[in-house]
């Protein structure tokens, strides 16, 4: 069976998918090989969810939850086809590849291993730049400036929301939170525009005195995978004891698409 | 053999279809499910053999059946004739549908029906949880945009729970399998296409029409009625021809209704209504030796811009001479 594989009709597995996205991937081969039973491995974090069009006692089997499923011959219910619905259950740090390894086995030899690779794709979003890099009030510079993030998202995975949250304050004398807040937008950036109502987040800062904050930016895929930016340090400097509020406004440059392609469930 | 599409389905008429089956009576069975509406439609062709023959043959295989007509519950439609004769069961009384409710009167059948073998369909309702079994679908979550030339999704079939369907039937179908998607048209797609002389003439027009200027207001009826014909069929046609799915042969686009957005000439706050989404409705067939099958959508993204620039260009002409 081991010449390049002429004996197998097709191969297929979806891909890229999204963490916790269903994978199907079938294999279709000549039903006149010959063999006695069929293996499907999986690696860590990627589970058969079920094997299609075989008996049910497959499912009977622990091994199955455990990575690898074994399939008789005499189990299967369409000769020449052998399919399964799979998941990545892991959120991983970096785009992947998994690979999902069915062995062809007669007697005790291993006759053929075909290897199923899918990609697990992610957005991965980076603070490129950030614009002040403090905040500071001063008796003479009392107009705050908004806090600009020039954001990246160099993942292939697309960011469907995005949010600031901030992670820690230091400075004893300062209460910091981010609020949300209703606007009317009068720019005139844009010429059409859903509502010239907008939400803008802010940093909100009570007291006054010298502090930082670590601020980042939390954001879910189209699968609700939550992920989070490396965090930006910004510096307080509010040298006189009033509520201050910094609006943080947001670009997003890399694979973030305006036009996208969304599945509707029928 | 697994009974589980007929007795689900068939109910009080599988011992029938069972003793035909047995027999050998039976020479060919089909089923078709549409998936869509959760309807299969059974096809089974009878070999009822020449008249001469059927007392020693038939008749005695079906005595007990011949007693009183067959019923068959959850009926849609039941349809049957005899070939090579095309005598029509349904007008000469053999079979008979109310509400849902059919009958085969086997009786008449075999003292009537001259023709050897009879074709009958039996179309009914197919049960939610084996429609659910029968077909595993898997829809692209991320789909990929390429170079603002178009964007893809891709779509992954398979049929599941083969001991129900695949050796009970000669020839078995899966179809209309629906796949719907959606294309959110963002206001910074549309902003693109409009040429900065019309903008401009666009944010006057929204300006002066707060001060009671009557060619300001006939200038935003005729872009509001351009945009509108975003929904209507020319444009829908034309937008029709921006979507292919691969592979043609087991897919293809069934409807897409375009719908408009509620937005704002910005700093202005004039209301305006703007081309918003497309709903995409697309249609499956698989056959039952195929298994599973591997399908791409693409949205053109030129042609499809083509159809907004369209709308933006009709705008240009019809204002041109409207001075405010």
């Amino acid at each position: 069976m081991k010449d390049n594989h002429s004996w197998l009709v097709e191969k297929y597995i979806s891909s890229p998918v999204l963490p916790k996205e269903r994978i199907l991937s079938w294999l279709k081969w000549d039903p006149k090989v010959e063999f006695d039973t069929i293996i499907i491995k999986s690696e860590a974090d990627a589970f058969i969810q079920r094997v299609l069009n075989v008996d049910e006692k497959i499912f009977k089997e622990q091994d199955v939850q455990k990575g690898k499923a074994i399939i008789n011959k005499d189990l299967l219910q369409i000769p020449g086809f052998i399919g399964f619905e799979a998941y990545y259950n892991a959120v991983p740090d970096d785009e992947r590849q998994v690979t999902f390894v069915v062995e062809f086995i007669r007697g005790n030899e291993t006759v053929d291993t075909i290897d199923l690779v899918t990609e697990v794709i992610r957005p991965k979003v980076f603070i490129k730049h950030l614009s002040p890099a403090e905040i500071s009030v001063t008796p003479e510079k009392r107009q705050i400036e908004s806090l600009t993030f020039a954001l990246e998202n160099r993942g292939k995975g697309r960011v469907v929301s995005i949010g600031p949250f901030i992670d820690i304050v230091q400075g004893k004398d300062m209460q910091v939170e981010i609020k949300n807040f209703k606007e009317i937008d009068t720019s005139e950036r844009f010429l059409f525009v859903p509502s010239s109502t907008i939400y803008i987040s802010k940093i909100i800062i009570k007291g006054m005195g010298y502090g930082m904050i670590t601020l980042g930016f939390e954001y879910e895929d189209a699968m609700h995978n939550k992920y989070e930016t490396k965090l930006k340090e910004i510096v307080l400097d509010i040298k006189q004891k009033e509520n201050v509020e910094v609006p943080i406004a947001s670009t997003m440059e890399g694979n973030q698409p305006a036009l996208v392609l969304e599945p509707r469930v029928v | 053999m697994s009974a589980d599409l007929f007795s689900d389905v068939l109910g009080g008429a599988v011992p029938l279809i069972q003793t035909l089956l047995n027999s050998k009576l039976i020479v060919a069975k089909g089923a078709t499910v549409y998936h869509k509406y959760s309807e299969i439609e059974y096809r089974f062709d009878i070999k009822i053999g020449s008249e001469s023959s059927r007392a020693d043959g038939i008749i005695r295989t079906l005595q007990s059946f011949l007693q009183k007509p067959v019923e068959f519950d959850n009926v849609i439609e039941i349809l049957g004739y005899g070939l090579p004769h095309n005598e029509n069961l349904k007008e000469l009384d053999i079979i008979t549908i109310k509400d849902d409710k059919a009958t085969i009167d086997f009786a008449k059948l075999l003292r009537t029906v001259k023709s050897d073998l009879v074709v009958l369909t039996i179309r009914t309702i197919f049960p939610e949880e084996l429609r659910r079994k029968l077909v595993t679908a898997r829809i692209s979550q991320n789909s990929t945009y390429h170079n603002g030339d178009y964007i893809e999704a891709s779509l992954d079939i398979s049929l599941d729970y083969a001991d129900m369907w695949y050796k009970t039937f000669d020839s078995f179908t899966v179809r209309e399998i629906e796949f719907s998607f959606n294309l959110n048209i963002v206001l910074k797609t549309i902003e693109p296409l409009i040429p900065s002389d019309l903008k401009k003439r666009i944010r006057s027009a929204a300006k002066a029409v707060t001060s009671g200027n009557q060619k300001a207001a006939e200038f935003l009826k005729i872009m509001n009625d351009n945009f509108l014909t975003f929904e209507q069929e020319e444009r829908v046609s034309e937008l029709i021809q921006s979507i292919s799915v691969e592979p043609k042969q087991y897919f293809e686009v069934t409807s897409i209704i375009p719908r408009m957005q509620s937005c704002e000439i910005a700093g202005v706050r004039y209301p305006v209504i703007l081309p918003g989404s497309m709903n995409m409705f697309l249609s499956c067939r698989l056959e039952g030796r195929q298994v599973a099958l591997h399908g791409t959508l693409r949205l053109d993204l030129h042609k499809f811009n083509n159809v907004l620039s369209h709308i933006i260009s009709d705008i240009q002409k019809q204002t041109h001479e409207l001075k405010f």
